[in-house]
């Protein structure tokens, strides 16, 4: 284990069936390592299941959504004095044994690590990949830096990052925010890890309308916000 | 339209698109709110510079006077925005009760501990 203390940081928002495997990952993958699983107003059982097996977690008295909670997140992960944190999906897309991987480029002095799908590899020809080839080609444009994945949820940040993150408006984890810090000079890297099929939930972006709005909105802050 | 009044439309949409760009960048609007703001006022933008657009909507709408078929329009538009506000206050409005009643029985909880 390192000596740069890292959080994972895990939004839940009715996660009930996929909660546990997400953290028998982490603690099996990654021994030593601290996680806080933000528990974002669930309807479910995930509240209850979470004091049950004693699993490291806060509980959002209304549900904010995904940006409020890993905000959540990043606010205790500042205030515990944590030197790293990576959001990491609690639907069971992310796999904890790339993480250890992606703290190594924080050590080598980046401020922004992304677990990448398409480091190495190309992505294929869905409508949902070419809205992120769409995304990639944009900040390029804006900022001279490709992102190969910039829709890839498993972000690590460290200290300067999680400041900023935990602390000011429009820090959404998403493209533009990326965008945004990159045009302040941060420093980005990526790292090729494989992400599974969501063995639970649903995407937030599901349906022909939501992609669009989300499609519209990310271009839109990209081009004129970043 | 008169090309002066064209000159001033075109000059205002520019200048309020510039304010709107202003305010999110010293964060005072979420994306979210900034999105809509910049879309209506692009919208603006391009009607002023091609009032082709709203002739022949109005047309289409089978409205006689260009300026009805505008004010039309714009009203329209406007309690759209109007409408969506109400949501969000609502939505606001009851997150805040549940955070407030959720905060006091906690509270009760801590110092029955």
């Amino acid at each position: 284990m390192s000596e740069v203390r890292t959080l994972i940081i895990i939004p839940a928002y009715n996660e009930q069936d996929s909660i546990e495997k997400t953290v028998a990952d982490i603690e099996q993958n990654l021994p030593g390592f601290d996680y806080l699983i933000v528990n974002d107003g669930s309807t479910d059982r995930t509240g209850e299941l979470l004091d049950e097996r004693g699993y490291s977690h806060i509980d959002l008295p209304v549900n904010l959504g995904l940006s409020g909670a890993v905000q959540g997140g990043y606010k205790y992960a500042y205030q515990m004095g944590y030197d790293c944190a990576v959001q990491f999906d609690g639907d069971g897309q992310h796999q904890a044994r790339y993480i250890a991987d992606m703290v190594k480029e924080i050590e080598n002095g980046y401020d922004i690590v992304i677990g990448s799908r398409f480091v190495n590899k190309k992505k294929d020809h869905s409508l949902r990949m070419i809205g992120a080839r769409i995304l990639t080609v944009l900040i390029r444009l804006r900022t001279g830096t490709r992102v190969a994945d910039p829709t890839s949820g498993m972000r690590l940040l460290n200290r300067k990052m999680i400041h900023d993150y935990a602390y000011n408006m429009n820090r959404q984890p998403e493209p533009d925010t990326l965008a945004y810090q990159l045009r302040r000079g941060a420093k980005i890297k990526e790292v090729q890890v494989e992400m599974n099929e969501r063995t639970a939930g649903v995407s937030l972006y599901k349906g022909l309308w939501p992609a669009a709005k989300y499609m519209i909105s990310m271009i839109i802050s990209i081009i004129f916000l970043s | 339209m008169g090309q002066r009044l064209q000159f001033f439309m075109i000059t205002i949409s520019i200048l309020v698109f510039l304010a709107i760009v202003h305010y999110i960048r010293k964060s005072r609007l979420t994306t979210q709110m900034a999105v809509i703001w910049i879309l209506w006022s692009l919208g603006l933008v391009i009607i002023s510079i091609f009032p082709q657009i709203i002739y022949s909507l109005v047309k289409l709408l089978g409205i006689t006077t260009t300026m009805n078929g505008l004010f039309i329009i714009m009203i329209f538009i406007v309690y759209c925005l109007v409408f969506f506000l109400y949501l969000k206050v609502s939505i606001l409005e009851t997150k805040l009760n549940a955070l407030v009643q959720e905060q006091a029985i906690r509270s009760k909880e801590d110092t029955e501990r």
